[in-house]
């Protein structure tokens, strides 16, 4: 088949070096894997930088940067609003106001909390959610992976699947969490390395950000300026949208309570550097638009230009944004940069793949094997358990990926189960962190009837069943686009279970005090950083980040 | 009197530097052979030989880490 990049030696050389490095690190780490925490949460003894940089990568997936370059030639700046408000407030908000809690109660996932502060039912609901969304997630990911190999480089689908799987696989059960971390952190850099490249070449090329930033047209060359009415824009939001879809419920949702990263917070080695994670991490976040806005508004000058061309997608014949990123490294990367370039991708991959695996296995190991099967496991089990079930997560993704192969239709379903299970679940803790008045009936019934409202909303604009009326009160829109949709989807999740949470708690009995301390904020003494220097505070460098924050949405306002 | 024989980890930023350091080599490696044979950059700015640049940045940056992480 015709392919956009060919690999020479040099090429094949670099793409080997990762795998045989990777692997290296696996069988490394394997002597310092004894205990459960060794395992499961890198022993507890990163510094905020390693658990800073890992955090931000277990979400830096290539899926993401390839979407979001070609994104950018669809929306323009209207992409930063997913690297800058819909993640730094709620990455802040997790350091500041929500790792106390989740850190001192020294669980090991995020369902361990809703055990403690609700109880048993309340956990293994989400436990089972968050293990179904995270193999089905990471079985789309492995597949869109093979496509995207498949149409740039004419990669056989099975051996990259298979070849990735396995090498995720190995360094996994060799060395849990810590290998996770340390595969992400080369991951950042490599990312770094690969594609910033490309964006700098491209602008080189092109005469620098400012000119291409002014032939952009009016709808997708600011960031709020053309947010007052869903039309005036590329993506077909108002600011309200945004900032209660995207900046509120999704990124709260996503960014607070998603164990996938926040598991990266855990592994810290104290409370001080726990609440730093998000925080260091944020500050990489806002920079991230440099390589997906930069290489997004390359492309879409070149496009515009007539010099390059986006490939089809291979099943619905239209031009496939992910093939933007993979053009330019063909346009500026000769024989080495190229093979550098698709490891950036590849390891971005795998690394995705990676948290995903060690999050399932740990939340599949605590929060259901040993709550519900075993509750006596001994702590070596428990670390032969997260082992056998890494391979079996391993196993379970790459047969979702062969499912969504044959049945393209799965994939919407499986991508819109992030709104299913994480917009209601931050409706849950924020009320149990903040109001002590929530009862365990509460936190457990509002959370299944804000799952079930994303859900039937989902099946609604899937199969058409409201009506116009309906879907304007529904979104605030006529015709809402699927991103608006998505967005509102998780608005109304987050109401009713909000709102639920609150009743059913208002009529119902809460838990004695004594058994809240270290989990609600007005039972738990303030941490005390009366002799931590300025520069070593969570508080400080927040407010930088939120300075920085509002200077770059003003710079593009 | 007790030894303790748990084995030091190397820290992350060893091995950031490492995979830094041969890549780096290795596209500098690249950037000296484009640069003699400089027909072979056929792609857009291949004047500039970023092979040569870029790759030694990335050793000199890998350098820095390896130092930093020892």
């Amino acid at each position: 088949m015709e392919t956009t990049l060919h690999l020479a030696a040099v090429d094949w050389a670099i793409i080997a070096i990762y795998f045989v490095f990777i692997i290296g690190i696996g069988l490394y780490l394997r002597r310092f894997t004894k205990t459960g925490d060794d395992f499961f949460l890198a022993g507890r003894k990163n510094s905020s930088w390693v658990a800073g940089l890992a955090f931000l990568s277990a979400n830096l997936g290539a899926l993401e940067i390839l979407g979001w370059t070609g994104g950018t030639m669809k929306y323009g700046m209207y992409v930063s609003h997913f690297y800058w408000i819909g993640a730094v407030p709620a990455m802040l908000f997790l350091g500041l106001y929500m790792m106390p809690f989740y850190y001192s109660s020294r669980i090991h996932s995020i369902p361990g909390y809703l055990k403690l502060r609700y109880d048993e039912r309340t956990r293994v609901l989400n436990a089972i959610s968050f293990a179904v969304m995270t193999l089905l997630m990471s079985g789309i990911n492995l597949y869109l992976m093979a496509l995207v190999f498949r149409t740039i480089l004419g990669w056989d689908w099975h051996l990259s699947m298979w070849a990735s799987a396995l090498a995720i696989g190995c360094y996994i059960t060799l060395g849990g969490l810590m290998s996770a971390i340390f595969t992400e952190i080369v991951q950042f850099f490599l990312i770094w390395a690969g594609l910033f490249l490309v964006a700098v070449l491209g602008l080189v090329e092109l005469g620098g950000i400012q000119g291409l930033l002014a032939e952009l047209p009016p709808t997708m060359n600011s960031l709020w300026s053309t947010a007052g009415s869903a039309g005036d824009n590329s993506m077909g939001v108002t600011w309200i949208g945004i900032v209660m879809g995207l900046g509120f419920v999704l990124s709260f949702g996503y960014w607070t309570t998603d164990f996938l990263v926040v598991q990266r917070a855990f592994s810290s080695k104290d409370l001080r550097s726990a609440r730093l994670t998000p925080i260091t991490a944020s500050f990489f976040k806002m920079l991230l638009p440099l390589i997906v806005v930069g290489a997004g508004l390359v492309a879409w000058k070149l496009q515009a230009l007539g010099q390059i061309t986006l490939l089809p997608h291979p099943e619905t014949g239209e031009p496939w944004n992910d093939t933007a990123l993979p053009l330019l490294i063909a346009r500026y990367f000769p024989a080495g940069l190229v093979g550098l370039g698709i490891t950036a991708l590849l390891a971005g991959f795998m690394a995705g793949q990676a948290g995903n695996v060690s999050a399932f296995n740990t939340v599949w190991t605590y929060d259901i094997y040993k709550a519900v099967l075993n509750r006596n496991a001994s702590d070596e089990h428990l670390v032969w358990m997260g082992r056998v079930t890494t391979i079996v997560g391993i196993v379970l993704s790459v047969g979702t990926a062969y499912l969504a192969m044959q049945f393209n239709t799965i994939m919407d379903y499986i991508q819109a189960i992030f709104s299913w299970v994480n917009a209601p679940l931050f409706a849950t803790m924020l009320l149990g962190m903040f109001w002590k008045r929530t009862t365990s009936a509460g936190g457990f019934w509002g959370l299944i009837l804000g799952m079930l409202t994303s859900f039937f909303i989902f099946l609604g604009f899937k199969f058409s069943w409201f009506s116009e009326g309906m879907v304007g009160l529904i979104t605030f829109s006529k015709n809402p686009s699927g991103m608006t949709q998505n967005l509102w989807q998780a608005c109304w999740a987050w109401i009713v279970c909000f709102g639920a949470t609150v009743a059913i708690s208002l009529v119902t009995k809460p838990k004695p005090e004594g058994e809240l301390v270290g989990l609600v904020k007005s039972l738990t003494p303030a941490a005390d950083t009366g002799d931590v220097p300025l520069l070593g505070r969570p508080g400080f460098w927040a407010a930088i980040a939120l300075v920085v924050l509002v200077v770059l949405n003003v710079m593009f306002w | 009197m007790t030894t303790d024989t748990t084995p030091k980890m190397v820290s992350i930023w060893f091995l950031v530097g490492l995979i830094l350091v041969i890549y780096g080599l290795i596209l500098t490696g690249c950037g000296v052979y484009y640069q003699a044979h400089p027909e072979l950059l056929t792609q857009k700015l291949g004047e500039l030989n970023p092979s040569l640049w870029w790759g030694s940045g990335m050793a000199g940056l890998g350098a820095i880490f390896i130092l930093f992480g020892r």
